[in-house]
């Protein structure tokens, strides 16, 4: 109860709210970083659709032909938003209705392990 | 050229299996593969398999389990077989590949390939695997193909080819670099075998042939053991 082993334990409790809000900022950032194919995850262009095989899961995936060209420009290295911008560019669709066909594709995709989240 | 993965320090791939793909060298180099395959019976791919993706598959051959197997169309053998994986399913899925079964039958002159199906296995040294004389013609089977998996350079284990009728030895093939495959003719007046590994390190490689039967398709359907 000295004020030394006071000021010690407001020294502590000073740093898990620094902490804490390293982990939040760290936290934001995981979610906004770009998903990435896995690299353990094969693709085979079969005519207009794709067949994908997950090495990790030993699981086969068969993509149509939207899903198909969203993989592939996910495969070469675009990121979301350029994912987007091209398959606009290359399908008659709405964009809104892209905006939300892709966010459920990506979340099957993350689901499934066939993205991922690493460098 | 500049899409291949190569290792430092070895041949630089002429064809190559990629996560998304063959991709495939210039038609000139390929060209020396075909007169050589016409002259000597075969050829090999140096790094048929892009490194990173070789990495993969062999951890996986690492977690996976081996079995003793005897083919029952060859006189006397035994062999380690991989039990199903998904070193086996990846390998079938990046090999059966249109653009790979074109390259391979400008490459043999073969008929149209509908397929490549194949097995691992490993040869032990000092575990009595061994191999004998046979040319594995029926089965709709076209080319042979040995696709090198082993994490350590082994001692032994040539591909021997030789004429049936006379017996002659015609070619010796070792092929100890992980990646790399060696392309074989298979026909009735040919035989080929593995000879015995020795030293210390096995071998594991993926062996098989490019069919003329089923599709691939169907291949790639069916459970495997």
């Amino acid at each position: 109860m000295c004020p030394p082993a006071l000021e010690r334990q407001g020294g502590h409790r000073s740093a898990p709210t620094l902490l804490t809000i390293y982990h939040l900022r760290f936290t934001i950032y995981q979610f906004q970083k770009p998903m990435k194919p896995n690299p353990n995850v094969l693709s085979k262009r079969l005519g207009e659709e794709m067949v994908l095989f997950n090495l990790d899961t030993d699981h086969f995936y068969e993509l149509n032909g939207s899903a198909a060209r969203f993989w592939e420009l996910l495969n070469a290295g675009s990121d979301d938003a350029a994912v987007r911008q091209q398959m606009l560019a290359e399908f008659e669709v709405d964009p809104e209705q892209l905006a939300s066909e892709a966010e459920a594709l990506m979340a099957s995709f993350r689901q499934e392990g066939l993205v991922t989240g690493d460098e | 050229m500049s899409n291949f993965v190569a290792q430092t320090g070895s041949a630089p791939p002429l064809v190559q299996l990629t996560r998304q793909g063959t991709i495939c060298g210039p038609i000139e180099t390929l060209a020396q593969l075909r007169i050589h395959f016409q002259q000597q019976n075969y050829f090999r791919l140096p790094q048929l398999i892009e490194p990173a993706l070789l990495d993969v598959v062999q951890k996986q051959i690492e977690r996976g389990e081996f079995y003793e197997r005897v083919h029952a169309r060859i006189d006397s053998n035994k062999e380690l077989c991989l039990r199903e994986n998904p070193a086996t399913t990846a390998l079938l899925f990046l090999i059966n590949d249109e653009k790979l079964f074109e390259i391979i039958q400008q490459l043999t002159a073969c008929e149209t390939i509908r397929c490549f199906d194949g097995r691992i296995y490993r040869a032990a040294p000092g575990n009595g695997h061994h191999d004998s004389w046979h040319n594995d013609i029926g089965d709709d089977r076209l080319v042979g193909m040995s696709l090198n998996l082993s994490r350590e350079e082994y001692s032994g284990g040539v591909l021997q080819l030789r004429e049936r009728a006379s017996g002659e030895t015609v070619s010796e093939i070792t092929n100890v670099r992980a990646g790399d495959a060696v392309v074989f003719r298979l026909a009735r007046s040919l035989q080929h075998r593995i000879s015995e590994v020795t030293g210390s390190a096995s071998k594991t490689a993926f062996a098989g042939w490019f069919k003329a039967q089923p599709h691939f398709s169907q291949l790639l359907n069916q459970p495997r053991s």
